[in-house]
């Protein structure tokens, strides 16, 4: 029992200091080459008032690149909890974020904005196009909806049958992805490069305002995570073992899917679809600490934030001063690392 | 006579088919109750109805006389644990991992250490601890079902400090273990008992259920058709009547326990 | 102005088209420091290449991917990346005084951000007219203080213009055209209403046979047949033109229509053809010259 909290903590030490190092990456690198100094005079609220760059500098380091950092590891944390979170509801490694329907339908109402959004304004003669908080905040309710739908389903006299839900789910997605398909149809051709764009994620836009208003969706899940880490141990036995052990399971099902729904729909919507995080973080974390909820929603959180910063550093620097959609950069790495894992594990896998 | 658990016209059905009914049923504090009966009796069916994994379509389960449903889960974790037949996990928890989450819950107010030693202990009891830091899913069957005891028991620890009556559910517990630790799990059981803790055991075994019960209760279809002391329930009539087979019971000198010897139905010789 | 009463749809949305650019001509007036800029972000092929014409190259800091003409633009300057995928970090790292976005330059926060570091940032309407392309010169020439060169640069456009829809008079019989924007595997994308191919075979004097479709939009190969287009037009982007015999392959719908019979496939480059900019009369010309061989020279 020592031994292994021993090693937890290191652990949790380890990936402490690996936030705080790719934080001091996320604001020191970019396009514009910032000198460390000037980095931590800004932060700490200096005026360089002699020198004519600094105003740009400041403005960099506090409008660009400390929203972009708060917010990827917002969603990156967000993404990873919930990963965690459906693994351990749906008793499946393999689970991941999009099993409760919230990407499909964040996707879907994400189409319709792109591809309708200023045909709608157009027929109801609004003048102006689609503003454009209204994609997020579409995909962010197209998200919810779609979950609550799933919920509805899979419910049957007050509980929910996961099994059902996660059948519920692919019928679902097939469904959502086959709209879609239809607006992609509909779109011209500038539309359809923004759809592409935004499937594939990207940090790129953040602002305060994003932050501000992501951070109610999102902060819930990360806040709950010491109270849900009991609770999916024993879920993790079975439903009914749960019940003996005291747990109120319908109520931590629907608690846990609600979060879920709110920080993925809130992630999606702030940054697109970003694969890979929420699947692969958890494993990882398994292999380092072990399957107990308690270290490994907290951990999940830790390196979820961790490694979807420093996917955005790559985004952001590879091509500079263009810059690659995050969701490539996550999957690129995330595939193979998913794909060794499986080849480590797969013994396991089928017991 | 004394109760902590008490059912009351008792029946379940799904879908119109009733898979228990009329069951009437005292569990009694210090006592070992097997229930048996063949395949599709209702045996598991009446044990996930007293432990409120089910809610029975008709009657109650009342518990120290407080119905059932008024109970909240983790008051009722508190006076029942409940080890499940043989499961599969889809994580690599270790034994002693899985044995603490059955104090997870309800042994929040203890301190680390006590709890720390409820674990060593219930793993020593089940004698699961040699198996302390591998991972579940590589255990055996048997392994794992000592495992799962183990948890049974941390729950028991743990809520034996918050409440006076406790019930220990074990479904098929010896199902997958060797003769040894069939013995050994069932004498842990009566070791509760002695302490006061009621025992409900599902057993197939005719000859365990004999040899540790204090009371057998015989199910069929879905009713109890006889339930007593094993020497008043066990006779040559019912084995024939309720499992179908024409064997004979023996008894044994010591304590009276009667006991049951297979035979090659005649049937089968040629 | 060179609108054609014989075109009403196209008429029609030139005027659309003034209004809007009138509208935001008013609200982008340049400010001084803007018209002085030295560092300019220019986001948009066709911007790129005005600003080019206008002799504004060498004060251009940083292109977007759009920006192939004349080549020279992407190859010495820094790439922004794609003109809807920006990042304000990258375009700020050049320190641009001044921000060219074709309309859809985006994402809209980004182009925010770059307002609030106070960089000017000026959007350029992209109507698919005659007068839209005047427009955008004059406004471009207006923002970056170029306003000679630019209403120069618009008496030449606007006489080609005015010579293109003196030859398209002439013509007697329009001609149907097919402007196929891809053909990968044998599925063909064609430029439909309400874009900019639609545009541009207006002032060549073509009727657009896909006017069926809104767009660029995947076409079937019945709808193929029932356009019955007279010439095929390819885009022949950085050199690579499809040929005809691949084109109008054996057994597939375009070999059957009359564009095959007369083996009349135009092949252009995307963004002479697309991009509405300073060579549009130029480019709309040699269009007409090729889907009509025997309408008079000047």
């Amino acid at each position: 029992m020592t031994e292994d909290r021993g090693r937890a903590v290191s652990v949790f030490a380890g990936l402490g200091l690996l936030v705080s190092a790719i934080l001091l990456l996320s604001l020191g690198l970019g396009a514009i080459s910032i000198p460390p100094m000037r980095i931590l005079d800004i932060l700490g609220g200096g005026s360089g008032s002699s020198d004519p760059t600094w105003a740009r500098d400041a403005l960099v380091v506090l409008n660009l690149r400390l929203p972009r950092t708060l917010l990827g590891l917002m969603v990156g944390a967000g993404l990873a909890v919930s990963g965690a979170l459906m693994q351990g509801l749906f008793r499946n490694p393999l689970a991941d974020p999009a099993l409760v329907g919230v990407s499909a339908g964040a996707g879907l109402a994400a189409a319709a904005v792109i591809v309708l959004g200023d045909r709608v304004l157009a027929a109801l003669s609004i003048p102006g196009s689609m503003p454009y908080l209204a994609l997020p905040a579409a995909a962010f309710l197209g998200g919810l909806a779609t979950t609550y739908g799933l919920y509805r389903v899979a419910t049957r006299s007050g509980r929910i049958s996961v099994a059902t839900m996660l059948l519920a789910g692919i019928a679902l997605a097939a469904l959502t992805g086959a709209l879609t398909g239809l607006l992609v149809f509909a779109s011209n051709d500038r539309q359809l490069r923004d759809l592409t764009f935004w499937s594939l994620g990207s940090l790129s836009g953040a602002t305060w305002t994003k932050v501000a208003t992501s951070a109610p969706a999102i902060l819930p899940i990360l806040l709950t995570v010491p109270f849900l880490g009991r609770g999916l141990n024993a879920l993790v036995l079975g439903e009914a073992e749960a019940f003996h052990l005291g747990i109120a399971v319908e109520r931590l099902k629907r608690i846990v899917i609600v979060l879920v729904a709110l920080a993925v729909g809130a992630g999606v919507a702030a940054a697109g679809v970003i694969g890979f995080v929420g699947l692969v973080v958890p494993h990882v974390l398994r292999l380092l600490i072990g399957p107990e909820h308690r270290r490994l929603l907290p951990a999940c959180a830790l390196l979820g934030g961790a490694l979807l910063v420093l996917a955005d550093i790559i985004a952001r620097l590879v091509v500079a001063p263009a810059e690659l959609p995050i969701g490539i950069v996550t999957a690129i790495v995330g595939a193979p690392v998913f794909l060794w894992l499986l080849l480590g594990r797969g013994a396991l896998a089928d017991a | 006579m004394p109760e902590c658990l008490r059912a009351d016209g008792l029946a379940y059905a799904v879908a119109g088919r009733h898979l228990v009914e009329d069951i009437d049923l005292t569990i009694e504090p210090g006592r070992i109750h097997a229930i048996v009966g063949p395949n599709g009796a209702g045996k598991s069916t009446l044990l996930r109805l007293l432990s409120g994994e089910l809610t029975p379509s008709r009657g109650g389960v009342r518990y120290g006389g407080e119905p059932i449903g008024a109970i909240p889960p983790w008051r009722l974790a508190v006076m029942r644990a409940v080890m499940p037949q043989a499961q599969r996990l889809a994580f690599p928890f270790s034994a002693a991992q899985l044995a603490r989450i059955g104090l997870d819950g309800i042994g929040r107010g203890l301190s680390r250490r006590a709890r720390d030693a409820i674990v060593d202990d219930s793993l020593r009891r089940a004698d699961a601890d040699h198996l302390a830091h591998q991972a579940y899913p590589t255990l055996s069957g048997g392994e794992q079902a000592r495992v799962q005891f183990a948890r049974a028991l941390c729950q028991l620890a743990a809520g034996r400090t918050l409440a006076m009556q406790q019930v220990l559910f074990l479904d098929e517990p010896t199902a997958s273990l060797d003769l040894r630790h069939q013995t050994a799990l069932l004498d842990v059981a009566a070791e509760l008992a002695a302490t006061g803790t009621a025992i409900v055991a599902i057993l197939h075994d005719l000859n365990l259920a004999a040899a540790y019960a204090d009371t057998l209760v015989v199910m069929q279809a879905g009713r109890i058709v006889a339930r007593g002391t094993p020497a008043t329930v066990m006779r040559d009539e019912l084995v024939a009547a309720v499992f179908g087979v024409p064997w004979r019971v023996g008894q044994v000198q010591e304590g009276g326990r009667p006991f049951i010897l297979p035979r090659k139905t005649a049937s089968a010789r040629s | 102005m060179t609108a054609d009463p014989s075109m009403p749809a196209v008429s029609r949305r030139s005027i659309l088209g003034a209004l809007a650019g009138f509208g935001l001509g008013a609200a982008i007036r340049p400010t001084r420091a803007a018209a002085s800029a030295t560092r300019i972000a220019s986001l948009g092929g066709a911007v790129t290449e005005i600003l080019w014409r206008l002799g504004a190259g060498p004060r251009i800091a940083i292109v977007d991917t759009t920006s192939v003409y004349p080549a020279e633009a992407l190859r010495e300057k820094p790439n922004a990346g794609y003109l809807r995928a920006l990042s304000a970090e990258g375009l700020l790292s050049v320190g641009p005084d001044l921000v060219l976005a074709a309309e859809g330059a985006g994402p809209p926060a980004v182009l925010d951000q770059i307002r609030e570091a106070g960089i000017p940032v000026a959007i350029i309407t992209d109507p698919p007219t005659a007068e839209g392309v005047l427009h955008k010169i004059r406004t471009i020439g207006q923002q970056v203080g170029l306003e000679a060169a630019a209403e120069s640069l618009c008496r030449t456009v606007e006489a080609e213009f005015a010579a293109l829809s003196q030859r398209r008079a002439r013509i007697a019989r329009p001609a149907r055209a097919l402007v196929v924007l891809s053909l990968a595997n044998g599925r063909v994308m064609a430029g439909g209403r309400d874009s900019t191919a639609d545009g541009i075979l207006a002032l060549a004097g073509l009727h657009n046979a896909a006017e069926g479709l809104s767009g660029f939009k995947p076409i079937t190969d019945e709808a193929i047949i029932a356009a019955a287009p007279d010439a095929v037009i390819v885009m022949a982007n950085g050199g690579h033109a499809l040929a005809a015999d691949t084109v109008f392959a054996a057994g597939t719908a375009l070999a059957q229509t009359p564009a095959a019979a007369r083996s009349c496939l135009v092949a252009m480059d995307g963004l002479a053809l697309l991009g509405f900019g300073p060579r549009t009369p130029e480019t709309a010309t040699a269009l007409m010259r090729a889907v009509y061989p025997d309408l008079p020279r000047d």
